[in-house]
């Protein structure tokens, strides 16, 4: 069996882990088992390159960050559209796979990589995905690798941001990634006791979060840590669309909520008041002891399909177990956080501010 | 009263709501989700994983119903579960982990539920009925006419003459010789008996929906598509660049199925010689529903009650995934808004004023009343002597018990009068009692 390894999208921790598994996993139990990298996502399969792989390639990779084959963006809008030669990225990756003479691909990606994966395998391509975000927003799946790496990560760096902001009784907002999805800044918000979260799920009211910062100090805290998502928004600016959001943000010189909210927050409460940005240390490092356990479970499980000959599907964590969906199924979906939901709600009765 | 049914098929399953007045059954709401159950076979039959994705699957829609309001939810299934081995053992765990019965409906009442769905058709002149499933396909005159069924669907033709997902165009060539061969055989009408064409069912509506997207729709609102894009639109699903992405955008549970059912259409309507093909929205839902309340069909039904809010929050929180959205978020609307209506009973359910109550016989109001259970967990069978324990009277273990004297106990014993009634003087009373015990028994 031939076998294709991609990575494609915003790199976490976990990818080289989850690419051993896979590795070992065929080489230990798949007869006559061949092995290729395609550099750079889609990119390497849509330029038809590839790599031979040996077993001593995926030794030494277990607590390795990043991905050793590279990784590109690609978006999925541009797949099928023709370029100059007239072949579009999906025919030109559907032609490289066949000259390859794969017999599974293996596409290790978010929600987008799954949504391409979904095409491939819509033309005829054997794969099986992985699911792999900083964001734990792939639908089907309790949880993705990459997700607690990055939680362990945001959250001691807000529990570093804490004992500044309490030497200098400051308001310091610290911005963590999730575009679409809160469930990082929900569980780092949570893990080093920020006392105001606020997420893409639930537009906050400024007037509240003032509120919070002000009766915090009342009461003795020494200062006030806000986790705000990328993805925040304004319950005044939740009934505009996207675009008509980012053109506002634009005009203003911003992208996200964060400068624009400290700014408020100190003119209206008079608490001196910083923001940060945590940026792409979240996606970077080794991966903890849960990522490494969780990626060598999916690996192995996504080896096993393989040889089973179930193609169509990611694998999946539901519960304790490590299980799969079909592509076609989670294609476009995303996994938000349901502001109804436990975790949200206890949060909140412990005293976090939502924003609501 | 408001009533849900949710369809299983093949590789999707689907939800109506709809409202029924005494006369009329509005539909009020519809919503459909990708499960491709083929993806979680072991064979020939479905694995545990796919129970599961069923399950959750139903859940799902269960408590879209319940939020809309509804009061009783059919679950049917038709060929797609009926096809598999193990499809009683996939009912039970539907049933025993949602407290939903699943109705299995054979190919024949299916076909009569689009028919019935349908009927509204039939003032067009020769209207025939076309309804291409998985496992079976049907062509029915709405007149009253000959009914044509075949047993073969899009799964057959999928495996027969489809190597990977989609049909090439050898492939596409080879299932159109196959169609008019079988047609011929069959004896469909030709060109000029059919003036209009109505296609119905899931695969029609994605059909109709990959069609609106290239071609938009029809400024009068008619849901229908002209054959000549029909026919570009068939091309394109046979050899067309971004085929895949448009159907994973349109209708990605259709995948495995839409481009051979866009075979079968367009060489049905190409020998019929039609110009328009109508699609309909009202299909085996509609018509199950209708047959239901008209008492023609006996399904068994799902009660939705007051007390299952509980459960549904536990459950939500246990196994369903957060909050899923697409890339085009989908709104399930909030369930109507009850006012509060004065009604003769203190705990009757609230209703719409708008909404006549349904009468409530007896019985209905007597299993309403009684102290309810999850239809999913079993009753343990209790012991006699667990039985007589529980009836016996109770005491707190601390207190103890008063030793009573004879006369205490022999009062106690005798039958009991109310102290209003006065006693009637006989000879029984003096001889103390069990022929009045059975008097009062009377």
């Amino acid at each position: 069996m031939k076998i294709g390894i991609l990575t494609s999208g915003g790199d976490c921790a976990g990818l080289n882990a989850v690419m051993r598994a896979i590795g070992l996993y065929a080489y230990e139990n798949i007869k006559n088992c061949e092995i290729v990298g395609i550099p750079e996502g889609y990119g390497g399969l849509i330029r038809g390159e590839s790599a031979p792989m040996s077993r001593s390639d995926f030794e030494g990779l277990l607590n390795v960050g990043g991905t050793i084959l590279g990784t590109r963006r690609t978006p999925f809008k541009t797949m099928t559209v023709p370029d100059e030669g007239g072949a579009t990225r999906l025919e030109r990756m559907r032609t490289n796979y066949k000259k390859m003479g794969l017999d599974c691909l293996f596409t290790l990606g978010g929600a987008g990589t799954h949504r391409t994966a979904a095409l491939l395998c819509a033309e005829g391509c054997n794969v099986i995905g992985l699911p792999k975000t900083i964001d734990n927003d792939i639908y089907g799946t309790d949880v993705t690798f990459g997700f607690h790496t990055a939680v362990d990560v945001a959250t001691e760096a807000i529990d570093r941001v804490r004992t500044t902001a309490a030497s200098h009784g400051r308001t310091i907002l610290v911005e963590v990634m999730g575009n679409k999805a809160g469930w990082l800044t929900l569980y780092a918000g949570i893990a080093a006791g920020a006392e105001i979260i606020l997420l893409p799920e639930i537009p906050f009211n400024i007037d509240k979060i003032c509120e919070t910062v002000e009766r915090n100090y009342r009461a003795g805290k020494p200062c006030n840590i806000i986790a705000v998502a990328e993805g925040a928004v304004l319950d005044s600016e939740a009934r505009y669309k996207k675009k008509e959001r980012a053109f506002v943000r634009t005009e203003r010189g911003e992208t996200t909520v964060t400068a624009h909210l400290a700014e408020v927050i100190e003119e209206r409460t008079g608490a001196e008041t910083r923001g940060t940005v945590l940026g792409y240390i979240q996606r970077g490092g080794n991966p903890s002891a849960y990522d490494r356990i969780l990626s060598s479970r999916l690996g192995s499980f996504a080896g096993k399909l393989a040889k089973e000959g179930r193609f169509g599907v990611t694998a999946a964590v539901v519960g304790r177990e490590i299980t799969f969906n079909a592509l076609q199924d989670i294609a476009g979906k995303y996994k938000l956080v349901d502001p109804a939901s436990q975790i949200v709600r206890s949060a909140e009765d412990i005293g976090i501010c939502l924003g609501r | 009263m408001k009533y849900c049914v949710i369809d299983i098929s093949s590789t999707s399953i689907s939800l109506i709501a709809a409202e029924h007045d005494g006369s009329e059954i509005n539909v009020s709401f519809r919503d459909r989700a990708s499960l491709t159950l083929v993806h979680y076979m072991d064979g020939r039959k479905l694995s545990a994983r796919g129970v599961d994705k069923l399950v959750a699957a139903v859940r799902v829609m269960q408590e879209k119903g319940r939020k809309l309001g509804a009061d009783e939810l059919y679950l049917i299934s038709t060929a797609a579960l009926r096809s598999m081995e193990n499809f009683e053992e996939a009912g039970k765990e539907v049933l025993v982990r949602t407290g939903v019965p699943v109705n299995f409906i054979s190919g024949e009442t299916e076909a009569y539920c689009d028919y019935v769905a349908n009927t509204r058709y039939s003032m067009y002149p020769d209207t025939v009925l076309l309804d291409v499933g998985g496992a079976s396909m049907e062509v029915c005159a709405l007149d009253g006419g000959k009914r044509h069924y075949f047993d073969f669907g899009l799964i057959h033709l999928h495996d027969k003459f489809v190597a990977r997902i989609q049909p090439e165009e050898k492939e596409a060539k080879r299932i159109k010789k196959y169609l008019e061969h079988r047609f011929d055989k069959e004896e469909l009408p030709a060109e000029g008996e059919v003036s209009t064409l109505v296609t119905v069912g899931a695969n029609a509506n994605a059909l109709y929906d990959l069609y609106t997207e290239l071609y938009g729709t029809q400024e009068d609102g008619v849901r229908a598509m002209k054959y000549k894009k029909f026919k570009k639109l068939t091309q394109h699903l046979i050899s067309g660049h971004d085929r895949s992405r448009l159907i994973l955008d349109a209708a990605p549970e259709k995948l495995y199925s839409v481009g051979i059912a866009a075979i079968v259409t367009r060489t049905l309507a190409k020998r019929f010689g039609t110009k328009d093909i109508l699609v309909s929205d009202h299909g085996v839902k509609e018509g199950y529903l209708r047959l239901i309340l008209s008492g023609e069909l006996i399904g068994a039904p799902y009660h939705y009650t007051d007390a299952e809010e509980a459960y549904f929050y536990d459950a939500a929180e246990e196994t369903l995934p957060a909050l899923e959205v697409t890339e085009e978020e989908e709104v399930v609307p909030a369930a109507e808004e009850v006012t509060e209506v004065e009604t003769p009973a203190e705990n009757a359910p609230k209703r719409h004023p708008g909404r006549p109550r349904k009468q409530k016989t007896e019985e209905e109001l007597a299993a309403e009343n009684a102290p309810k259970r999850h239809p999913g967990r079993p009753r343990k069978q209790k012991t006699e002597e667990e039985l007589a324990a529980e009836n016996a009277p109770k005491r707190h273990p601390g207190r103890p018990r008063k030793q009573k004297t004879a006369e205490e106990l022999a009062a106690e014993n005798a039958p009991k009068r109310h102290r209003g009634r006065p006693r009637k003087q006989t000879e029984e009373v003096e001889e103390g009692g069990n022929q009045d015990k059975e008097k009062g028994q009377e």
